[in-house]
């Protein structure tokens, strides 16, 4: 078990542990995080599998992990590794079997005040139109060859087909869409559960909440995002569903395989890897990106739903939902950075991370780069969410910042310990409307089971992670099955 | 030892420990626990709907990969056909190189799924006789 006097302290919120730590060890690891969130860090196995994490062939720099770090399989959630991709290895267990899962924001022209009589409705209807996943809602089952095509074209192939607007994708992370996916690298098995799952918003702590934008930090940044007080906005959080938990079973099946072929160890199977210029760490990056260009059409679709029940619920005039941005937290981007004086490309694999990309950075739409990158990061349900902007402080982090609250309770210690009734009553009492299929998902997804995520926003403001832009408080929150 | 399963903590997925008094019980009863997760009511004896049955093979490296790649497959199986399955006459076979398993599946249809278990995970995997009955810890993403 990992104590605090194993850690050395850089600054309030960035602590050390030395490569010596362990031999296995190619790289340091950071830690972002204030002393709370340190010490609660060291109550699992987080830290641990953040050490591991540094054991990666090819990792750069740090092995590093966000304040909201907690304890995942392979890598913490929360962890960042930067791999060469000229002598590194790529990991599909590293990103997590949900490929993109991830955020979207749409915002609107209305106010709180003005939205309020038709808040109900728009949650019925949001519950209604969007399938949660088996059975509820109506579904769209594909051909094979329509699905290939979302696995290659993304967002911009729903786009292309009338199922959102030009904004949707330039105002998304890799405009929606990863160029190196090709869907024959994609099995049939995958294939065959993604099917009717396009536009589903799965279960757990995948949501659509209409929140308000409750504080406003940055009135700049604010302004050049179409972000203002009381506005009415939405966010959904949802991934690559079971196509993409599916790619990543295939491939890390596949790849702990191959050890005795490439001769790597790893300090834990679930890492397992091949080098990324090998035949089959192409196939594996191939077959990733398909999966998260999956989970961007996923959330284009339901987008897209969500628009057809705003304007069905307030009128065929209504001034529409426009996107704001869209991120993923559990994907594999290839960016550049300078190492030692020299530009290295490097497979940044994020796992319960963001990515943050500093103002003027050529990767982010135009009309955001005088501020920086959008930032959404989702709070647990019935607390709140931020908007924040990217950083230049942060490429320290490989542009990297947290993705959510962290978890501090198990599931199943919340539905034992909590009452899901009590907790609908306790969010309604605060005026915010449930919409949900289950109240055993509604205890597991309590606010008491996650940090507090107005702390570790804090601490990721304060390290330079990136900044406050807006709050924003939940007004309906809609739950999956 | 009756017990066939039991919930561990974890702070983000869902950990078990499975027993059994041999290898097969051990799988059979993996299983078992996977299906009440995904639906306990879909297989309660009252409201037992025999769906299909389907005769699996699963081949893997080694014991561990045999019990993830066995539960995966169910798993996929489970979300494509709409269904959650126990098993009946499992048969084990183990070598220094290979590990093989033979079973039929029973499934039962559902209408919609408790958790949503995304994948079936190697943490903690360690699959070993103590005291005469197999147990390992299984880690289920969710």
């Amino acid at each position: 078990m990992i104590v605090k006097k194993d850690l050395n302290k850089i600054n309030d919120f960035l602590w050390e542990i030395p490569k010596n730590f362990r031999s296995d060890m190619r790289v340091p690891a950071r830690i972002y995080a204030d002393e709370k969130l340190l010490e609660d860090a060291t109550r699992d196995e987080s830290i641990e599998q953040l050490i591991n994490l540094c054991a990666l062939p090819g990792i750069q720099k740090y092995g590093l992990a966000m304040p909201d770090i907690h304890e995942g399989y392979a890598s913490p959630i929360g962890g960042v590794a930067a791999i060469s991709t000229t002598d590194g290895i790529i990991s599909p267990g590293m990103q997590g079997y949900d490929i993109n899962c991830g955020m979207k924001l749409l915002r609107s022209d209305y106010s709180e005040k003005e939205l309020k009589p038709h808040l109900d409705k728009l949650a019925t209807e949001i519950q209604k139109e969007v399938p949660s996943g088996l059975g509820r809602g109506h579904q769209i089952k594909l051909d094979i060859a329509s699905l290939d095509k979302i696995l290659e074209g993304g967002a911009q192939r729903l786009v292309e087909q009338g199922y959102g607007e030009k904004e949707d994708v330039e105002n998304c992370e890799a405009s929606g869409k990863l160029e190196w996916a090709d869907a024959a690298t994609v099995s049939s098995t995958a294939k065959s559960r993604g099917r009717d799952q396009v536009g589903t918003l799965g279960s757990g702590n995948h949501f659509c909440e209409v929140q308000k934008v409750e504080e406003i930090f940055d009135e700049e940044a604010a302004k050049v995002f179409g972000l203002f007080k009381d506005q009415v906005v939405i966010m959904i959080h949802c991934g690559s569903r079971g196509l993409g938990h599916q790619v990543a079973t295939d491939y890390i099946r596949e790849f702990m395989r191959l050890t005795e072929k490439y001769r790597i160890k790893v300090p834990d199977r679930e890492f397992a890897c091949v080098p990324f210029n090998s035949p089959e760490g192409k196939r594996g990056m191939s077959a990733s990106a398909c999966a998260a260009n999956y989970a961007w059409a996923n959330r284009q679709m339901i987008a897209y739903y969500i628009r057809k029940v705003w304007q069905n619920v307030l009128g065929e005039n209504t001034r529409p939902l426009t996107a704001v941005y869209d991120v993923a937290h559990n994907i594999i981007k290839l960016e550049k950075y300078e190492i030692n004086g020299k530009e290295v490309e490097v497979a940044v694999h994020r796992k319960g991370a963001t990515r943050a990309f500093p103002p003027n950075h050529p990767e982010i739409p135009e009309k955001y780069r005088a501020v920086g990158q959008p930032v959404l990061i989702p709070g647990s349900m019935g607390t709140a969410s931020y908007v924040l902007r990217g950083t230049e402080e942060a490429k320290e982090s490989f542009y990297s910042t947290c993705h959510g609250a962290g978890r501090t309770m198990s599931r199943h210690q919340a539905t034992r310990t909590l009452s899901g009734q009590e907790i609908v009553r306790n969010l309604e009492a605060k005026g915010i409307i449930i919409k949900c299929y289950s109240l055993r998902g509604i205890a597991e997804e309590a606010p008491q089971a996650y940090k507090n995520i107005h702390n570790i926003v804090d601490v990721v403001h304060n390290a330079g992670l990136s900044k406050k832009v807006a709050c924003l408080t939940p007004l309906a929150v809609i739950k999956g099955e | 030892m009756d017990k066939k399963y039991e919930i561990l903590e974890h702070p983000a997925e869902l950990r078990l420990r499975i027993y059994g008094k041999t290898l097969e019980e051990l799988f059979s009863n993996a299983a078992e626990a996977m299906a009440q997760i995904l639906s306990p009511s879909a297989i309660k004896s009252e409201l037992r709907i025999k769906n299909l049955e389907l005769r699996i093979k699963i081949k893997s490296v080694d014991i561990s990969s045999l019990l993830v790649d066995f539960l995966s497959e169910i798993l996929a199986k489970s979300q494509i056909n709409k269904s959650v399955y126990l098993v009946s006459n499992v048969n084990c076979q183990m070598s220094d190189v290979k590990a093989e398993l033979k079973t039929t599946l029973i499934g039962y249809p559902v209408d919609h799924f408790d958790e949503d278990i995304k994948a079936v995970t190697y943490q903690d995997l360690n699959i070993q006789k103590i005291d005469g009955i197999w147990q390992t810890v299984l880690v289920f993403d969710i």
